[in-house]
């Protein structure tokens, strides 16, 4: 073999040499931190995600305190069972304050709604509970009694609504000249107007509570989670009515 | 005597220079270990630089699962909040979907015009010739008075002999959301002493109207918060607020007798 012909193959094998180390060693490595580089992506995501998670919830158990207030009160408006005597105690405290004579309420039994899809039956349907109520008064303080009725929930302009008591929807309105029955009142019998309400009030979904379980310091722990969650904050307080 | 070399041309040291019996193979193979060389620290950097990268990958990892886990233990607050907002979100909805009864009777006394009275009131959400209760409720199945029930009102009354009819029926349409004002019945009470079965005084025209509403609109989504006061205060309507309400025009009265309340 003669030099030139060493030379050509030492040249070869020097090449076969760096391409197998290259294709073989080295690139495969580089293949892996490349996946490395995507690995750490991804968990920087996942992070990012789970600290806005993170944020969120804390906020959520920031704004803990006042989410519950509002729910217990707006079991003023709907509350978790019938709650007839202070629906009738509602409707009478108003019916007495503006002077109109309450002679009859009759309730049916609750009708439930089976819940659909959009955006306005997001939430499951709340039980209706419908019932009639007849009164006597004069036309004025009808008026003033059913508005009083409907500003128990009451929505206003800028985008809020007021809670004071018992949501009620008013179905129907009848009224007609009183009867007899106003004499006995005192009232001026000419002036006295007879009005049967059909109305309906409402009643959370069977088998949901007012507040799920949650007491004015934590709410209840969902199923599957620890008992006490990682604030340190234990999801119930014995003791507390 | 000339001198003879005896080495081999071929294997002659030329003058200056070092000897190269390999032809520059041995240049290959220096050049060669070199880039093996090369090849093994890049080699070594690339596993490194593994190392460090999945040390970095596996911390965010453990990070990301702290956080999560942190986030998890929250989780109940968070559906508590979601909880609040579907309940204030229905409940809104409920608000929004009703038929303002107080403000029609306010718009009934302010727009009957004097002399006319009204001796029987009744009005329905949804009822015969709108639209059928069953296909309202599908939209929104919560509240009794989904959007798309139609409001109807049918009124009884007098009204005054002369022209009395035909400006009840345009005081009416003056009714905020009535569409449309329909005469049932007009009859002119021909006894002299009144009364009769239809109330009204004698030349009166007694009526009946039939007043439909403008379909009750879906709820606006507008509503951001429900806020609930504390002790109520004084804010209840007073008999004040219907008299000021109807005060521009003659009120509405619904007696037996019509004569008994006109004013």
């Amino acid at each position: 073999m003669s030099g030139r012909d060493r030379l050509v193959v030492a040249i070869v094998v020097l090449v076969i040499v760096l391409v197998v180390g290259w294709t073989q060693v080295v690139s495969p490595e580089r293949s892996k931190v490349s996946t490395a580089e995507h690995k750490i992506e991804s968990a920087r995501s996942a992070l990012t995600s789970a600290q806005s998670e993170l944020q969120q919830a804390q906020q959520a158990k920031a704004a803990y305190r006042t989410a519950y207030a509002a729910i217990v009160a707006l079991g003023k408006a709907v509350p978790a069972s019938q709650e007839i005597p202070s629906l009738l105690y509602e409707v009478e405290a108003a019916s007495e304050h503006h002077h109109v004579d309450l002679l009859s309420v009759s309730a049916t039994s609750a009708t439930s709604t089976a819940p659909t899809t959009g955006a306005a039956a997001s939430a499951q349907s709340f039980q209706q509970l419908p019932f009639t109520f007849t009164f006597e008064g004069t036309y004025a303080d009808l008026y003033n009694f059913l508005k009083h009725v409907q500003e128990f929930a009451a929505f206003t302009p800028p985008g809020l609504a007021v809670v004071h008591g018992r949501l009620l929807t008013i179905d129907s309105l009848n009224l007609a000249p009183a009867g007899g029955s106003a004499a006995s009142s005192g009232k001026t019998k000419g002036h006295t107007l007879s009005g049967t309400i059909t109305a309906t009030a409402y009643v959370l979904p069977a088998g949901e509570t007012l507040t799920e379980g949650a007491t004015p310091t934590a709410p209840r722990p969902l199923p599957g989670t620890s008992s006490s969650n990682a604030a340190g904050v234990p999801a119930t307080i014995k003791g507390l009515p | 005597m000339k001198a003879v070399n005896l080495i081999p041309a071929s294997e002659r040291q030329q003058s200056g220079g070092l000897p190269n019996h390999s032809n520059g193979v041995a240049y290959v193979l220096l050049g060669g270990l070199v880039l093996v060389g090369g090849l093994g620290a890049a080699y070594g950097l690339a596993e490194r630089e593994l190392h460090e990268k999945e040390k970095e990958a596996a911390q965010l990892e453990a990070q990301a699962q702290q956080v999560r886990a942190k986030a998890s233990g929250l989780a109940a607050y968070k559906s508590f909040i979601a909880l609040r907002q579907q309940r204030e979100e229905t409940i809104l909805q409920l608000i929004n979907s009703r038929f303002n009864w107080a403000h029609l009777l306010a718009e009934l006394g302010a727009d009957l015009p004097s002399g006319a009275t009204v001796t029987s009131f009744s009005g329905t959400i949804g009822g015969p010739g709108g639209t059928s209760t069953a296909t309202a409720k599908t939209a929104a199945p919560s509240s009794s008075t989904p959007p798309g029930s139609l409001p109807t009102v049918s009124l009884s009354g007098c009204a005054p002999a002369r022209h009395g009819l035909p400006q009840v029926l345009s005081r009416l349409r003056l009714i905020e959301g009535v569409k449309t004002v329909e005469l049932k019945s007009g009859t002119v009470n021909q006894t002299s002493a009144g009364s009769g079965s239809t109330g009204c005084a004698g030349g009166e025209m007694s009526f009946s109207i039939s007043i439909t509403f403008n379909v009750l609109p879906s709820p606006p989504t507008t509503a951001k918060q429900v806020l609930v006061p504390g002790p109520r205060v004084s804010v209840q309507p007073t008999a004040a607020t219907a008299k000021k309400a109807g005060a521009k025009r003659a009120p509405v009265s619904l007696s037996k007798t019509a004569k008994e309340v006109r004013r």
